[in-house]
């Protein structure tokens, strides 16, 4: 009867990326310094830690839920990483095993809370929020932890690439958690747990599983991005990465992923990141004062979601 | 010559097609209007050009001979129209009485008198014969049937002069619809127009005056009801196609292996100590009163209900006590269609394919966690020339199609499963007749290849057709079991009130 056709992400990344070469357009002209090497370079190293837990957030917003403690989990993830590192002698190799296992639980510990007494993941991730930055601070003694040159092999820059290993890890984790998302089974029954929770379970599968996994996963994305975290500044700082949470869902929602579930792309949320970093760094170089930064910030993502909204209206009205 | 409340005159509407072309159609005061066509001839966008929810391209509207042209729904609510929908739009979480009085709540001091509220939303109920729902019971926790009779009520409550009724036998029982028919009779007798859309012709037959067949967006005709046969309303509502629908004999594929045998089923509150046998290539109709335990009794054997007691035996096999998820009996091989297939059948936002591949994502179509999407390809378009869906391509999202075709994606996903059992409640409730025919054709092919089917419906016509046997479920038990050919639908309707009249 109408024109209601399917609505492509294809699509929307063009548009995402069209934004990201106007964005880039606009600092060039009005900075001379913004089209140059040292400044992609310095976003490069500057995204996997959101790219990492954006990737993750992903994951547990397309089921439905959500997660505020990603900011934490981090900082607790980099907390015990840097204890482990400096106060008791590990080596890197077992120490980021167990950066990412804190990650893990944190997570594991999220889905199970929620999905399993049917808690809104809003109200646990919330309590986790409090509980896992609490944990850090017991940690850390409430003191930043200087690691020194050995998490240098992650975040220095790799010849010729002049990226670190940490940014190839976060592009990676954006290829493998599309990949995860559109070809897997788990996968697809994430979006369409988040689509119609009642419908998958009528169609005989049993859905606490896929939802707990989806918060481990982003539970293990924030390990790996606490791991990056900490080797970018070489300190594990009580502090990191506060407000994170809200960086990521962010970069989602730019990116076109519905807060209601059943809706999200990776490569999406990663143009989500890449948007919200060049803004940042570019209005830094221009000068822009940091309360105006967070407002012109605030504005991009509304007026991203508005017109994604309108656009999406519109196709579905013809 | 009765005087013409509504008159309708030569209009049209494009959206990216015409779907009304020149529909001339008039009301005439007291009197019951049927409004009959195949999904998408037009109907529902008539009645909302009616309602003011779409402006008409071209034509013109007369209300009482003055020139009518609604904006919005309040425009149309302020000129006496009121119009009950398919999807109810009623508030769950709130009660009867609340709902009733949504937009007029009577207060005092500022707060909600509740005195008032009762006595009044009980003297409206009873007004319409509703005397069995509590006006404090909350809506949520009414039956679909209970709910529908609410929502009429609730229009029929406010300034009423033109009253449409989009299929709203489509969730009633027998007795729910003759009391909606007596209701309407003794509205007509006040001098309310009634629009009546419906798919089914035996209702329009009883029910109405005259009746206006809408065929791709045309007004093939309008007669008055007593001089038209229900072949020949068939015959204008599917044009050419009348050969398509007209009823095939019955055969009978039931085998003397049991595909499914029941013994003792019970759920706390629920169904009583159901047993029976359904055998390889049966066809086994199940119908009773809303609220019976007829769809309860098919969550209990597809493990999406808790049950107290009882044992499920598949084929050969021995007997197992109940399945506790619905992973489970999908696993011995039991698929399930069901009522709604909004909240529960499907996933409305996702696509054709998805959806059609779903519930043997896992076994069929993926190996080691990996998704096999050409075989995924291609067993879908397998699937939609098998099941006669009608689709741009695999890629639409479901919530664009017809109810009929999301039907038969609904139905489709078990094929794809292959499974032995399968459990289909109300599987044409809101669908055309064509798409009707299709599932019927499909049910028919599935009892050839020897699978077991089991099917609830209210539509007692539709059993009689399709089925071997015909079980009646009265208040959580097995009452009575019928089969071909000593039956007849009211040896089978009074069965299904036998509790109901001893007690």
């Amino acid at each position: 009867m109408n024109m209601l056709g399917t609505f492509k992400p294809q699509k929307q990344q063009a548009g995402l990326t069209a934004v990201l070469i106007l964005l880039c357009g606009i600092f060039g002209v009005s900075s001379e310094n913004f089209l140059a090497t040292p400044t992609f370079i310095s976003i490069a190293n500057q995204i996997p830690d959101l790219t990492l837990v954006a990737v993750g957030m992903t994951f547990v917003l397309v089921i439905g839920g959500i997660d505020l403690s990603t900011g934490s989990t981090l900082a607790l993830s980099s907390a015990v990483f840097g204890v482990l590192l400096t106060e008791h002698d590990w080596t890197l190799f077992p120490a980021s095993i167990a950066c990412i296992a804190t990650g893990s639980l944190c997570g594991l510990a999220n889905g199970f809370i929620s999905i399993k007494a049917r808690i809104p993941s809003f109200i646990v991730t919330l309590g986790m929020l409090e509980i896992a930055r609490g944990a850090t601070k017991v940690v850390t003694q409430s003191q930043t932890k200087y690691i020194g040159s050995i998490t240098d092999p992650i975040s220095d820059p790799l010849p010729v690439l002049s990226v670190s290993p940490a940014f190839l890890v976060a592009v990676f984790a954006v290829i493998a958690g599309q990949f995860v998302l559109s070809k897997t089974v788990f996968g697809r029954y994430c979006i369409a747990v988040g689509t119609n929770e009642e419908a998958v379970i009528m169609s005989g599968v049993r859905i606490a599983p896929y939802q707990i996994m989806a918060f481990c996963v982003c539970g293990a994305l924030c390990g790996i991005a606490g791991l990056t975290h900490a080797a970018k500044l070489s300190t594990a700082d009580p502090n990191a990465a506060i407000g994170m949470e809200l960086s990521a869902i962010a970069a989602c929602v730019i990116g076109g992923t519905s807060l209601m579930g059943g809706r999200g792309n990776v490569i999406s949320t990663f143009l989500g990141v890449l948007i919200i970093s060049v803004l940042q760094t570019g209005l830094a170089q221009l000068g822009v004062s940091e309360p105006m930064k967070q407002v012109t910030t605030g504005s991009v993502i509304i007026i991203a979601v508005l017109s994604d909204a309108l656009r999406r209206r519109w196709s579905s009205n013809g | 010559m009765p005087k013409i409340i509504l008159s309708v005159n030569d209009v049209s509407k494009n959206f990216a097609v015409r779907v009304l072309d020149k529909i001339q159609f008039d009301l005439r005061l007291g009197e019951i209007h049927g409004l009959i066509g195949a999904n998408g001839a037009g109907k529902s966008t008539l009645c909302k050009i009616i309602s003011g929810l779409l402006l008409p391209d071209s034509g013109e509207m007369k209300l009482n001979g003055v020139l009518y042209r609604p904006k919005n729904r309040n425009d149309s609510e302020q000129s006496g129209i009121q119009i009950v929908h398919q999807e109810l739009s009623l508030v769950d979480t709130l009660t009867v009485s609340e709902n009733l009085f949504l937009n007029r709540l009577p207060t005092r001091f500022g707060c909600l008198n509740k005195t008032s509220l009762y006595r009044k939303a009980k003297s409206i109920l009873n007004k319409f014969g509703l005397k069995d729902i509590n006006p404090d019971s909350l809506v949520g926790s009414l039956g679909i049937g209970q709910k529908q009779l609410v929502q009429i009520a609730v229009s029929l409550s406010r300034d009423c002069k033109v009253l449409i009724l989009d299929e709203p036998t489509s969730s009633l029982n027998q007795r729910e619809t003759e009391q909606l028919f007596c209701w309407l009779q003794s509205l007509k007798l006040q001098g309310i127009g009634i629009i009546f859309i419906s798919h089914r012709i035996p209702d329009i037959k009883t029910l109405t005056d005259r009746v206006t067949v809408l065929r791709d967006g045309q007004s093939i005709t309008t007669c008055d009801t007593k001089d038209v046969c229900s072949k020949s309303i068939l015959s204008y509502v599917a044009g050419e196609s009348t050969a398509r629908v007209t009823k095939k004999p019955f055969q009978s594929y039931c085998s003397h292996e049991p595909g499914i045998r029941l013994s003792h089923l019970e759920v706390q509150n629920g169904i009583q100590d159901i047993s029976f046998t359904a055998y390889r290539g049966e066809r086994v109709g199940i119908t009773g009163l809303v609220g019976s335990g007829r769809t309860q009794l098919l969550h209990a054997i597809f493990g999406s209900t808790k049950t107290k007691r009882g044992s499920i035996q598949i084929g050969a096999s021995e007997p197992t006590t109940c399945f506790t998820h619905p992973k489970d009996a999908l696993r011995s091989g039991i698929g399930m269609v069901t009522e709604d297939r909004k909240q529960t059948g499907l996933m409305m936002s996702l696509d054709v394919k998805t959806n059609l591949t779903f519930a043997s994502l896992k076994s069929r179509f993926s190996s080691n966690g990996l998704i096999h999407e050409t075989e995924e390809q291609k067993e879908s378009s397998k699937l939609r020339k098998d099941t006669h869906l009608k689709c741009n391509n695999l890629q639409q999202p479901v919530k664009t199609l017809s109810g009929g075709n999301q039907q038969k994606i609904a139905l489709g996903k078990w094929l794809a499963c292959d499974v032995k059992i399968l459990l289909l409640d109300e599987p044409t409730r809101g669908i055309d007749a064509v798409a009707r025919q299709n599932i019927y054709t499909k049910m028919e092919d599935l009892a050839k290849q020897k699978k077991t089917i089991v099917m609830v419906s209210s539509d007692l016509d539709e059993l009689l057709d399709n089925c071997d046997r015909i079980l009646v479920i009265s208040q959580g038990r097995l009452t009575a079991s019928f089969t071909r050919p000593d039956w007849s639908s009211d040896r089978i309707t009074s069965a299904c009130f036998t509790d109901q009249v001893d007690n």
